[in-house]
This record gives C-alpha cells, sequence and structure tokens, in this order.
C-alpha cells in the first residue's frame, strides 16, 4: 500500500534521513519510534509528499509520490506536531474552512464536521475560539482537521506531545478506534515508548536518520531475550556507585535516569547480592529494587547506548 | 476563493491590535493631522493662487502695428475695416485678464502685476505660486494669426518653482482652458466671419470655459479632506505588510502545509491572498471616508457622482496593493521569515507615505518629491484623489490609474516568480 525505498533527505552537509525502507499495509498501525532528531519528522514530510527526498522514492499503490503528489494526497491525513490550524478561529470555523479546501460542502460538508467533532470529542465546544482551549483540545482538533475527509491512511507526528495524561489517553484511545473500528491505516511517530507498545502492530526504531531495528514489539524484544534489567530507585546519585556496578562482569550497561540506575545484566545471573554489597560499600541507600523483562526502551537503549528521550 | 477571503477576514477582525492599528490609527491621525494643519490649506492658504503677470507686450502699439499692415496691404476696403474693428476689440490678452479678475475666480486667484524680476524673486520667496509672462508682440503676432493665420502666433509662458507643484498645476490648467477656448472661439470666427467674431465676444465668459467652472464649482480642499486621503493610502499599505506576517505564521505553524495537502495549488493560495487583501484595503477606505464624512463633514455623502470615482479610485489602489501583498506574502514564504513584512511595515511605509504625501501636503514639498511619489502606489492613488476631489475628472485622473494597474500586474507578476514553487529538493 506505501513503501518508501532507499528514502534520503540531506540538508547542506547533514543527512536528515538515510536510505529508510519501510512499509505499510492496508489497515496496519504502524509505529516510528526514534529520539528528537532521529529523522522521523523528516520521513514524514517525504512520505506526505511535503518535501522532496534527496534521493529515494515513496510509493501509494505502485504510484511514485515523488512524481505526482496528488495520488496520495486525497486519500492522506496528517496530524502534524505542530497545532497547524488557526488559533483565532473556533473549531466549527477551522473545520469548515479546511472542509471546503477539500472540495467538502453543502450537507456533506456539515457531516463530515459533525462527525470529526464527534470522534475527538469537541461538538460541546466547537464554537469557542481555539486559542482559548487546553493543550489537549489543541491537539484534539489538530487530529480532527486531518480526519475531515475520511483518509485511507494517517500519519501522526508526535500527536500527545505536551498534554496531560488524561488527554493522551483520550488521544490514543481515539487512534486506537480508528485504526480497529474503521480500519484506518496509521502510521504513528513518538518518542513515547508505551504508545508505541500500546497502539502498534509492528515498529520501526530510527536514530540518526537510519531504521536501526523493525518488527513486532515481540520481534523487536526478543533481541534482548538473554538479558534482563535491574530498577534500583536511589535517594540521591551515586556517581562511584555507578562506577562500581560498571565493573561487575555479568552488567552490559548501566544507565542512570532521575530515580536511580538501571542495569541490564546477562539474564539469570545472581546479581542482586553483590548490588546490596557494593551499595553498603559506598554508603548508597537504596529505596527500592525490581527486576524487568526488557522493553522497547531496553531495546532501544541497547542498540543505540542511550535513552529514547535524550 | 471566497473561503479563504472569509478566513482571513475572519482572523482580522479577531485581532483587535491590529483591528486598531488598521482602522482607528488613520482615524486619529487624520483627526489630528487635519485639525493641527487646518489652517495650511485654509482660504487665504491653499484656496488663493498668487499669480503674478509680468507684461512686456504693448497691446495698443500691437493692435496699432496690425492695423498698419492691414491697411498698407492689398485687401479690398470692406475687409479693412472688419479686420480692424475685430483687432480692436479682439485683444487675447484683455480676455485672458478679464477671467483672471472676474468673481468667479475671486479667492481662488490673486493677481498682481510686476516687474520679471519683481516678479522672479517673489516666486523664489514662495510670495507667489507662479508668473504669466505675456512676451513682446504677443498682441501684434496672436492677431496675425487669429485673423490673418498668417506666422506662428504667440505663446504664453508660465513660470513657476518646485515647491508647489500641485498649486502650479491648477493655474496652468486654467490658463491652458482658457488659451483653449480663445483658440476654440478664434477658429469658428475664421470659418463664420464677423458676426461669428461678434457672438464670441458678446458669449464669451468665464461660465463658458468648462475647466475653470469645474474647478470652482468645488470647496476648497480642506486639510481633513486631504489627510483621511493621506492616511487611507497609508494604512493600506499596512494591509499587505499585515498579509505577508499572516502568511509567515500560516507557514511557520504548518497550516500552509495543510492546505497544500489538500492538493491546492500554491498559485491559488497565492490569488486568495490577493483577493483578501483587495477587499481588506477597500473595506478599510470605505470605513475611513464614511467615518471622516459623518465625523467631521469632510465629505458630502450624497454626491453619487463624486462617490463613483472615488470607489473606483480605491478599487484600483486596492488592486495594486493586493499585489503588494502577495509580493509580502512570497518573499516571507520564500525566506521563512517575518523579516521582510516587518521591515516593510516599520520601515518601507513611512517612506512611501513621505513620498505620496501623507504626512506633509504636496504643495509644501519639493517638485523631486512629488514626482517621486508618483513612483509608489500610495502616491499615484493620493494624486488620484485630489484630483478627482478638486473636480479635474476622469482626463486627469485615468493616466493615474493607469498606472497604479500597471504597477499592479508588474508586482503580482514578480510575486508569482518569488513564490516558493513546488517541494524543495
Amino acid at each position: 500500500m506505501l513503501e518508501t525505498t532507499d528514502l534520503r533527505k540531506v540538508f547542506k552537509s547533514t543527512v536528515a534521513v538515510d536510505e529508510v525502507n519501510l512499509y505499510l499495509n492496508k489497515g496496519e498501525s504502524v509505529g516510528l519510534l526514534g529520539p528528537n532528531g532521529a529523522g522521523k519528522s523528516t520521513t514524514i514530510s517525504m512520505i506526505s509528499s511535503l518535501s522532496m527526498p534527496t534521493s529515494g522514492d515513496v510509493k501509494w499503490n505502485g504510484e511514485s509520490v515523488v512524481k505526482n503528489p496528488n495520488v496520495i494526497r486525497n486519500v492522506l491525513g496528517v496530524v502534524p506536531q505542530e497545532i497547524a490550524v488557526y488559533e483565532e478561529l473556533t473549531a466549527l470555523e477551522n473545520l469548515k474552512f479546511f472542509g471546503k479546501i477539500y472540495g467538502l460542502k453543502g450537507e456533506t460538508l456539515d457531516q463530515k464536521v459533525e462527525d470529526a467533532l464527534k470522534i475527538v470529542g469537541l461538538e460541546e465546544k466547537q464554537k469557542e475560539l481555539v486559542k482559548n482551549y487546553s493543550g489537549g483540545m489543541k491537539r484534539r482538533i489538530n487530529i480532527a482537521v486531518a480526519l475531515l475527509h475520511e483518509p485511507e491512511i494517517i500519519i501522526m507526528d508526535e500527536p500527545t506531545v505536551g498534554i496531560d495524561p488524561q488527554s493522551r489517553n483520550y488521544i490514543l484511545e481515539m487512534v486506537r478506534q480508528l485504526n480497529e473500528e474503521k480500519g484506518m491505516t496509521v502510521l504513528y511517530t513518538s518518542h513515547y515508548m508505551e504508545e508505541v507498545e500500546r497502539l502498534c502492530d509492528r515498529i520501526y526504531i530510527m536514530d540518526h536518520g537510519k531504521v536501526i531495528a523493525t518488527g513486532t514489539q515481540e520481534e523487536l524484544t526478543s533481541i534482548l531475550s538473554s538479558e534482563e534489567s535491574i530498577l534500583i530507585e536511589l535517594d540521591r546519585p551515586y556517581p562511584n556507585l555507578v562506577k562500581a556496578l560498571s565493573g561487575l562482569e555479568e552488567v552490559l550497561q548501566v544507565v542512570e535516569h532521575d530515580k536511580g540506575i538501571k542495569l541490564i545484566v546477562t539474564k539469570g545471573s545472581r546479581l542482586l547480592g553483590k548490588v546490596f554489597q557494593i551499595a553498603e560499600q559506598e554508603d548508597a541507600q537504596i529505596a527500592g529494587i525490581n527486576v524487568q523483562v526488557p522493553t522497547l526502551e531496553d531495546v532501544f537503549l541497547h542498540l543505540t547506548g542511550r535513552k529514547l528521550r535524550d | 476563493m471566497v473561503n479563504f477571503l472569509k478566513k482571513d477576514v475572519l482572523i482580522l477582525i479577531r485581532d483587535r491590535t491590529e483591528l486598531l492599528v488598521l482602522l482607528l490609527m488613520p482615524f486619529v491621525l487624520t483627526a489630528i493631522l487635519g485639525f493641527a494643519l487646518g489652517g495650511v490649506m485654509s482660504e487665504e492658504g491653499f484656496s488663493e493662487l498668487k499669480v503674478a503677470i509680468v507684461q512686456e507686450d504693448d497691446t495698443e502699439a500691437g493692435v496699432q502695428q496690425f492695423i498698419d499692415d492691414v491697411n498698407s496691404a492689398a485687401f479690398p476696403d470692406e475687409a479693412k475695416v472688419g479686420m480692424t474693428e475685430a483687432a480692436e476689440s479682439f485683444q487675447p490678452f484683455s480676455i485672458i485678464e478679464e477671467a483672471l479678475f472676474s468673481d468667479d475666480l475671486e479667492g481662488v486667484v490673486k493677481v498682481s502685476y510686476l516687474a520679471e524680476d519683481e516678479a522672479l524673486e517673489a516666486v523664489q520667496d514662495e510670495e507667489i505660486l507662479a508668473i504669466i509672462k505675456v512676451p513682446e508682440d504677443f498682441t501684434y503676432q496672436a492677431l496675425q494669426k487669429m485673423i490673418l493665420d498668417e506666422g506662428e502666433g504667440s505663446e504664453l509662458i508660465i513660470q513657476s518653482s518646485d515647491h508647489s507643484a500641485l498649486a502650479v498645476d491648477i493655474v496652468d490648467d486654467i490658463i491652458s482652458t482658457l488659451v483653449d477656448q480663445i483658440n476654440l472661439e478664434t477658429a469658428i470666427a475664421q470659418v463664420g466671419g464677423e458676426e461669428a467674431i461678434t457672438s464670441t465676444e458678446e458669449e464669451l465668459s468665464i461660465h463658458d470655459l468648462g475647466g475653470v467652472e469645474s474647478v470652482t464649482d468645488q470647496e476648497p480642499l480642506s486639510m481633513l479632506q486631504y489627510y483621511t486621503f493621506g492616511m487611507a493610502v497609508m494604512f493600506a499599505l499596512y494591509v499587505a505588510s499585515t498579509m505577508g506576517s499572516k502568511a509567515y505564521i500560516e507557514n511557520y505553524q504548518h497550516v500552509f502545509d495543510r492546505i497544500l495537502l489538500s492538493g491546492r495549488s500554491r498559485n491559488l493560495y497565492l490569488s486568495g491572498k490577493w483577493v483578501s487583501t483587495i477587499v481588506l484595503v477597500v473595506m478599510q477606505i470605505f470605513i475611513l471616508l464614511v467615518a471622516s464624512s459623518l465625523v467631521f463633514q469632510a465629505f458630502q455623502l450624497n454626491n453619487w457622482a463624486y462617490w463613483g470615482g472615488i470607489g473606483l479610485i480605491s478599487l484600483v489602489y486596492a488592486l495594486t496593493i493586493g499585489s503588494l501583498g502577495t509580493l509580502l506574502v512570497a518573499m516571507a514564504m520564500r525566506t521563512k521569515s517575518n523579516a521582510i513584512p516587518n521591515v516593510f511595515a516599520f520601515g518601507i511605509v513611512s517612506v512611501f507615505a513621505f513620498l505620496g504625501g501623507s504626512f506633509a501636503p504636496m504643495f509644501q514639498l519639493p517638485d523631486v518629491i512629488n514626482q517621486m511619489g508618483l513612483w509608489v502606489p500610495n502616491g499615484v492613488a493620493m494624486n488620484a484623489y485630489l484630483q478627482w476631489t478638486q473636480g479635474l475628472g476622469l482626463s486627469a485622473i485615468g493616466p493615474l490609474l493607469v498606472r497604479l494597474l500597471v504597477m499592479a500586474i508588474v508586482i503580482f507578476s514578480m510575486s508569482l516568480f518569488i513564490f516558493p514553487k513546488r517541494r524543495v529538493a
């Protein structure tokens, strides 16, 4: 249905996207995961025909989007990372404006506007100016505009950035419904691991402009099937503790985070005793300890050596 | 297109700061400047055009010389008598003098007789606007041409300084109209003979001179009228910069991308901006003129012919400002920056306004500034508004409207060229 071949984008001397190959089948929900600056938005921009690739191609049902952008424009809905609506207009006025530029009119337009408002749950607030909306409501109207013309495929570029957990949950549930109940194909980019885990059938992990891993969640986490992670909660940072733990043979990686330390260790290594012993030597106060099976976050850490939100 | 227009109007209406700048500011400035500088264009100032006549011609000697020539020539006696009578009764400059001193031009033109040196000095000192010089042998040569159709005729010389081009234009128009009328009557007389000459002499009065009538029928231009037009043409420029800035925001917030994703062409977007700017400028000028009429009684609202002309000038000017708006939109999109619309709003508009006569009355500006003003859209529109208000008619404002239309086409073509084409690789 949608396929990119050796997609590459170079800005002056910077390679933003490097030989990216990905595909989406009809009705699939695919995640594009990567930290800020990984090249996700640039990839989306090329897929949606807004930006011309330096080389490579994007094909929609076998036709080149690069050569003829119109093959995808009428079937594509894009939710950009930015709130791409007119904040001085009401939600209703925005939807009517964008509906009309998609060629909708009369009763059809009114019906589609009503449907879009219902999907995003803004019927009650449709006559309020967007600038008076909360962050979550702005995100929802941003999505509603992309749904107006009932696209076959929707691309969402980090649609939950900067909003409260309740709005975020609402949006995630909405995306799930669009995919599962309406059969809409979804390409979802995020640097929130749990969103991608919750929504997507397959995942592409990008870093420094390249796809570094791809597969289902199970396939990706199986990369770390021989490993497990130990989360150690500390009352404050202990640099010497990190240094000491890094020196242990069974420890593959040590990552500091805001609450303590995460160790990626060989599966089955009986390490907890040594951890407590070293902590005592370093006079570190352990507040809690938790052994986990690998997550996508761990996979990303394993593949890139850094956390997703670095 | 209507969809784009509705959206742009709604956005502008809801931006109170912008609305204050575009609608209230010109009205307030019109009031301040109009009342503060009102004396400059009062009856004693602008409306009374001071001219000096430098008489180097001896009328009686010229008539006598012509009669001597006729008597010494081989004409039949009857013809000689007719020509002599015609020369004694029909003296060209006397007709102009009578018109200048007539009741109709009282309070409009003040005439004095000076020697050439004094007159030149008075022009330099800005005590008078123009000199009407009657050269030596004017009467003799004029009679030769008019009655015998011999020689090249004679010419009046109008001299002026640069300090008040508009007022000098009016003096020039008055004299030209009078001379044209004399030439016309002469042509009729040459065809119709003595009877026609006599009837011309009887009927010729200032009321027959269409060009002069059109000036004197109007109230002198008031400062409130002047600054209403001055602020209207100046603040219309801000609509163009506003459209440029709004387009930059649309691009920055990726709304423009959304429009492109709908499959609409870039040129449609640009044309939408053009139409929106035109409509906003027309609305802005209309509101200002009506407000100025209602609050200051600057204009009479029931003169439909006059308002028809004002509407035409406003529309043509709006087309040009529409093009200027699209140029700023194109530049903002090309540079992905709001810098150019800002530079335009905070710098170039002031320069244009100065050249166009929005800050200081044109008749007080040097001619070189007035000439430069004819190369900026607001200056051309300003001239058209003033000339129309002073009753100079469509023939006077026609070339100015054509100039505005040419500007509109050239600027719009430039914006099409500058506006970013399809996706950049």
